[in-house]
């Protein structure tokens, strides 16, 4: 019976790591960005479009862009791609409301064939927001 | 008789015990599935893949067609053009764009993610961005708005990927 638990306890141990192995070696193959126009400075108030190339190993994958300020974040895309591709074009596009706080863009994938849809990869980029020209706010 | 029991008792802990592994072994395997994967950090996306012999595209609309006259390109809308860019190249153009709201038209030049020239042009402007491949150079007007009688547009004459070697 020493001999079933100590059994047990290195099955346990195995299986475990080959667990994070598995899960290492899948990370290796995370989505990739080719392009991205994610602008530096944004007026406020005005929309820009976020154009770029992004590519996705085997699975399916959903991508969503985000214009983050104050803590909070809004979505402007949401599109579900099944890999291996490389999808180019419109990204969603990004918008500030007011000056405020500390603002940023990220773009999120998610493994849509995951009952968690787990986040896979962010990219984000810190963005100024300034007031329009002849704006007396 | 005390020994026996001893052993008996011995056999059933070791029993327990072995249950126990299992059982532990078995919320290992669920901890590591359901629960790790989110407490893991989250990697930023990768860099974008090595391009394979390069082969210079020349500039593609979003399409995916060649443009057809890179001498005059009159963007109307939101739109873009990309070209893979294989050996170091001045990328030259003369935009030109028209203000809504006190904002010009937004030019964004970019090589993979990194920005060359990112900025409303309302009025003329000349370009001549050194520009280094095998990477993806993306030109784009990204603001377009209509509100009559202004209209934000962009134009960009004689649009060029010129070889340093050869300027």
């Amino acid at each position: 019976m020493r001999y079933l638990a100590v059994i047990s306890a290195i099955s346990g141990v195995l299986i475990l790591g080959l667990l994070w192995w598995g899960r290492n070696r899948e990370a290796t193959e995370t989505p990739a960005l080719v392009a991205l126009t994610v602008p530096a400075t944004v007026v406020w108030g005005e929309r820009v479009t976020v154009y770029g190339g992004v590519s996705l190993p085997p699975g399916r994958y959903e991508l969503g862009t985000y214009s983050c300020q104050d803590g909070r974040c809004s979505r402007s895309l949401w599109l579900a791609l099944d890999g291996p591709v490389e999808r180019w074009g419109s990204l969603g596009s990004v918008s500030f409301e007011g000056l405020g706080g500390p603002a940023w863009v990220e773009l999120r994938a998610y493994r849509a064939d995951r009952p968690s849809g787990t986040v896979v990869a962010v990219w984000s980029r810190p963005v100024s927001v300034v007031e329009p020209a002849g704006s007396t706010e | 008789m005390s020994a026996d029991r001893v052993d008996v008792g011995g056999r059933a802990g070791w029993r327990r015990l072995a249950a126990a592994g299992v059982l532990a072994a078995g919320m290992a395997v669920l901890t590591a599935l359901y629960v790790a994967p989110g407490l893991a950090e989250v990697p930023s996306f990768a860099a974008a893949p090595a391009v394979q012999a390069c082969e210079p595209t020349g500039f593609l609309n979003a399409n995916g067609e060649p443009v057809s006259s890179p001498e005059l390109v009159r963007m109307n809308s939101n739109s873009y053009l990309r070209a893979l860019v294989c050996d170091p190249s001045v990328l030259t153009s003369a935009a030109e764009g028209t203000a809504a709201r006190g904002v010009g038209a937004r030019l964004s030049v970019y090589l993979g993610t990194e920005a060359l020239f990112d900025e409303p042009v309302a009025g003329a402007v000349e370009l001549a961005l050194p520009v280094q491949g095998p990477r993806w150079l993306v030109v784009a007007f990204t603001n377009d708005l209509y509100e009559p009688p202004e209209d934000r547009n962009l134009v960009l004459r004689d649009l060029r990927l010129v070889p340093l070697e050869t300027r």
